[in-house]
């Protein structure tokens, strides 16, 4: 029992679980499996483990007139929805908070840089593509008409982006990475 | 006040002898900013940055195989002595003038600290990769250099001065209704639309009509799924046949989820729960309140699909598992803009799609 | 405020005492700020003796020797609990701990530093060869000079934020150790300043209607503190007609390079006027050509030189008996374009006390730049002040007159008899 943090043996209180009955280092699923193992009725392993007590049923289910008829379930959702040991501030010495500072400075750096490229890269692609369209307009020799076809927004904002498309990036990406007899499904 | 003032105990403690208290006579050259000496050489530049910067100076060899804090700490015999009291973040925001002023979000010994972020989201990655420049290059509108759009008419309308009372009132709305609608501008590599936010929504009529817990059950499966801690809502208007009373019956939960949550829910939803629900079309075409945020509803039995309540399936009672509202709301300014990102991200729309 | 102030306050409080104790200010100096890299050094230098027998104010731990050190007039430095753990550290410089992260992120900030000072070197580059195009080549004067002031607003941006990021300038700033001509270290007094006490001043000018009824505006830059011999003077306070016989200390901490010439005016708005049945303004003091810079703040007022600066002397203000609360506001006033103003004109001219800060203002194209205020009221010591400054209302005490209730209002008019 010296083990038992103080929060584990709150919850242990709140539920009834006998003390002894609890490991020495329970994990909170632990104990939860406890309870819910108390609730339904015992198996004949769970009772033969349980002989040094006559009875399985706890006092307060035992009495006719008290005992609570909720769902157990529900206690401990209420308990850990509600329980209040939230973390403190933290408090670091005067060098750890420095070093804390330079570390979230140069995070915040770091994300700036990540941006500013991010952006610029888009906007090279832009203006590239600018400079594409403008070729293709003036210069391609066919009066326009390619780039006409190529300003077509038809279907964009109406069939949008095939399912197939949106699939996040992987760590491991299949071998043939491109299905290139994929066709276009026919929609209902 | 006093305790906010540590240069002040500086400035008194500082012998006098140091301080000139006479004024010298003859003014210095240099005046202002603007009465500077026309080009000064870059030392003069450098000397006024610090000199002894932190920063340039290297770590010596082999430092850190003989640093170890821990073994020190454990060597010492006696505990050290306590500490000195330490600056502890207010509780209660008592507004800007009172001396006990909260440090900002950022500093650990903040209330509002959150540590993090500690990882990279999946479907960040691919936005940023991939779709940002997709949408960007299929949203392309050519407009020849030198080429200005014709100026539109104003959105509100001058009254037609009828009547001698149309002098100074406010402007007409639109015709056919009040509403002014968000204007979109053409999608450029600045405005590229983004998911912003993910707010899960969950209207629980039990938790008036029954009792409180299918209201604390629907909570922590919001919070489950989302790892956001959720805000509880009164109802505000009245259901005759659940017996609702506005003000009175916490019906709703909310969570909202911005940043590193929000792209993994965003992942967990395209990648494991949708896939998974039976006979889903996807969501409907006419959903979208018209200012580029789409929502969809989610029924109990999927909402069980998402993998942190699968995994403790016995842990919820089943029958109390709530359905959610989810609302992505993106940074479009029109529905057709956001239902392009979010079908690239992978939500399918289906039916008649109205904009 | 970051804690780390707080953290740096027992150091100061330390130094307070010491000097409190009359110890010579340079062996103050020279121990009172040792960081924990130096700590070394000190040690080295007198091995000889037994530590309990001299010991070293930044290792001392048990109470004896504190309670020792404290009767020679030397303070121990820093917390009880740092002491002890310096006594066995390794003394490793603060930049040079090896924790991986930290070390990282040092030569991110190292990087974005040298970006900076590559900046810095193109935009002086670029800022010179602008100064020297003549004006028809910039393009006209105002285009030229706005320019100029863009790009050397752009360059002191830079020197900042080249070395913002550095944890030692943190350290140095919140350990009041900032060397106040460098940029950054004005920038973050003035974040400071602007962070809480400069709300307060604000505050205090509005609520108290300094604001309108003295000057009609004002948006203080500089950050001002006023002491009445050693005591300091928050903005609004009371101070007794006694303390107040003699001039002021003022500290006025310019966030800018460069100098300043000010112009510092004392106002009282408040002198009771019977004849007129209202207030009267009155000047208590007036100094013109006060040179200010942000490494020299100090301002005595009554060590300006009377020759050449002070137009009129200190006088101290009574609150005549009877009289609410007079507001003696302090503006800081710069004068235009940094220029001396001529003195012996302003001498011969402005002998009046009444003239009202507004006239000066005007006619002298003065701005105001900083601002604070004190209140004194009828008190135990007033009457002796005014017997020796030769008041002539010493004996006087004054009363509202008594308005008479318009007829209607009357408890009982003749009407009714």
């Amino acid at each position: 029992m010296k083990s038992l943090s103080p929060a584990l043996a709150s919850l242990a209180n709140v539920f009834r679980v006998p003390m002894s009955m609890a490991p020495a280092r329970p994990s909170v699923s632990r104990v939860c499996h406890e309870i819910l193992r108390q609730q339904q009725k015992p198996g004949p392993v769970t009772a033969a483990l349980q002989a040094s007590s006559f009875s399985t049923t706890s006092a307060m289910a035992k009495r006719k007139s008290g005992g609570s008829t909720t769902d157990k379930r529900i206690t401990m959702i209420r308990y850990f929805l509600h329980h209040p040991l939230t973390p403190r501030p933290l408090r670091f010495s005067r060098n750890r908070y420095l070093r804390h500072w330079t570390i979230h400075r140069a995070w915040q750096l770091f994300q700036a840089q990540q941006r500013r490229k991010q952006e610029l890269e888009l906007m090279r692609q832009y203006q590239s593509m600018q400079e594409a369209c403008e070729e293709l307009r003036t210069g391609a020799g066919d009066g326009g008409k390619l780039f006409r076809v190529s300003m077509n927004k038809k279907g964009i904002f109406t069939e949008m982006f095939p399912i197939e498309y949106a699939r996040m990036q992987t760590d491991s990406p299949p071998a043939e990475g491109w299905n290139y007899d994929w066709k276009k499904p026919e929609r209902r | 006040m006093a305790a906010r003032e540590p240069s002040r105990f500086l400035s008194r403690a500082l012998p006098r002898a140091s301080v000139p208290s006479i004024r010298p006579q003859g003014f210095l050259s240099r005046r202002n900013v603007s009465d500077e000496a026309p080009s000064r050489r870059l030392s003069d530049h450098l000397s006024e940055l610090e000199s002894g910067s932190s920063l340039s100076t290297p770590v010596p060899e082999g430092a850190a195989q003989s640093f170890d804090p821990v073994a020190r700490a454990k060597a010492r015999k006696t505990q050290l002595p306590r500490g000195r009291y330490q600056f502890r973040s207010p509780k209660y925001d008592r507004g800007p003038l009172h001396p006990h002023q909260p440090p900002p979000a950022s500093d650990p010994s903040s209330r509002l600290f959150v540590p993090g972020p500690f990882s990279a989201p999946r479907a960040e990655q691919t936005y940023d990769s991939t779709v940002a420049s997709d949408i960007m290059s299929l949203c392309y509108v050519h407009t020849p250099p030198g080429f200005k759009p014709p100026p539109k008419a104003p959105r509100l309308r001058e009254w037609d001065d009828s009547s001698p009372y149309h002098k100074n009132r406010v402007l007409r709305g639109p015709r056919g209704g009040d509403v002014l609608r968000l204007l979109r501008k053409p999608i450029k590599f600045n405005n590229i639309p983004e998911i912003e936010r993910i707010t899960i929504h969950s209207y629980v009529n039990k938790a008036a009509t029954e009792n409180s817990s299918w209201l604390h059950v629907a909570g922590i499966a919001v919070q489950a799924i989302s790892n956001v801690r959720v805000e509880t809502f009164k109802s505000k208007t009245s259901v005759a046949n659940w017996g609702i009373v506005p003000g009175r019956d916490s019906v709703a939960v909310k969570a909202e989820l911005y940043g590193e949550n929000m792209y993994h829910f965003l992942g967990k939803l395209v990648d494991v729960v949708l896939p998974r629900i039976k006979d889903w079309e996807g969501v409907k075409g006419t959903s979208g309140d018209s200012s580029g945020n789409i929502t969809f509803g989610m029924e109990p039995e999927n909402v069980a699909l998402f993998p942190e309540i699968e995994v403790n399936y016995d842990m919820y009672p089943p029958k109390m598992i709530p359905g959610c509202h989810i609302t992505l709301h993106t940074s479009a300014r029109t529905d057709k803009d956001a239902r392009l990102l979010l079908s690239a991200m992978g939500i399918p729309f289906y039916g008649k799609i109205v904009n | 405020m970051a804690h780390c102030e707080r953290a740096s306050k027992p150091l100061l409080q330390c130094l307070r005492n010491t000097y409190s104790r009359g110890i010579a200010g340079t062996q103050l100096q020279t121990r009172a700020f040792q960081s924990t890299a130096s700590v070394k050094e000190a040690e080295a230098e007198a091995p000889s003796q037994p530590f309990h027998k001299a010991p070293d104010p930044s290792l001392v731990t048990s109470p004896r020797l504190e309670r020792r050190l404290l009767r020679q007039g030397t303070a121990p430095i820093g917390s009880r609990r740092r002491r002890a753990a310096l006594q066995d550290s390794a003394n490793i410089p603060f930049e040079q701990l090896p924790y991986q992260c930290f070390q990282e992120a040092r030569k991110v900030l190292l990087a974005d530093r040298e970006e900076k000072l590559k900046e810095i070197e193109t935009m002086r580059q670029r800022l010179a060869r602008q100064e020297a195009l003549s004006v028809e080549e910039a393009g006209g004067e105002k285009a030229k000079k706005s320019r100029v002031t863009a790009m050397q607003l752009h360059l002191e941006r830079l020197k900042i934020l080249a070395d913002i990021n550095d944890p030692l300038v943190k350290r140095n700033f919140e350990d009041g150790e900032g060397d106040m001509s460098k940029p950054i270290y004005r920038f973050l007094a003035d974040r400071k300043w602007r962070e809480y006490r400069r709300k307060i001043l604000v505050q205090r000018i509005t609520q108290m209607k300094v604001i309108p009824d003295v000057l009609p505006h004002c948006d203080p830059v500089v950050d001002t503190r006023m002491y009445f011999g050693k005591r300091q003077v928050q903005a609004g306070e009371y101070v007794d007609a006694r303390a107040s016989t003699s001039a002021p200390k003022l500290d006025i901490q310019l966030f800018e390079g460069g100098e300043k010439l000010v112009t510092i005016a004392i106002v009282d708005p408040d002198i009771p006027n019977v004849e007129t049945n209202s207030f009267d303004y009155k000047t208590h003091f007036l100094a013109v050509n006060v040179p200010i810079s942000a490494t020299s703040t100090k301002v005595d007022l009554s060590q300006l030189l009377e020759d050449s600066q002070v137009v009129l002397p200190w006088l101290p203000p009574v609150a005549q008996k009877g009289s609410p609360y007079h507001r003696l506001s302090v503006f800081i006033m710069e004068q235009k374009n940094s220029r001396p103003l001529n003195f012996e004109a302003i001498k011969t001219k402005e002998t009046s006390r009444d003239v009202t800060l507004r006239t000066l203002q005007a006619s002298y194209h003065l701005k105001a730049i900083g601002a604070h205020l004190f209140r004194t009221q009828w008190d135990d010591t007033t009457l002796e002040v005014m017997k020796e400054i030769g008041f002539d209302g010493a004996s006087v005490e004054l009363r509202r007159a008594r308005v008479e209730p318009l007829p209607y209002k009357r408890r009982n008019p003749s009407s009714f008899r």
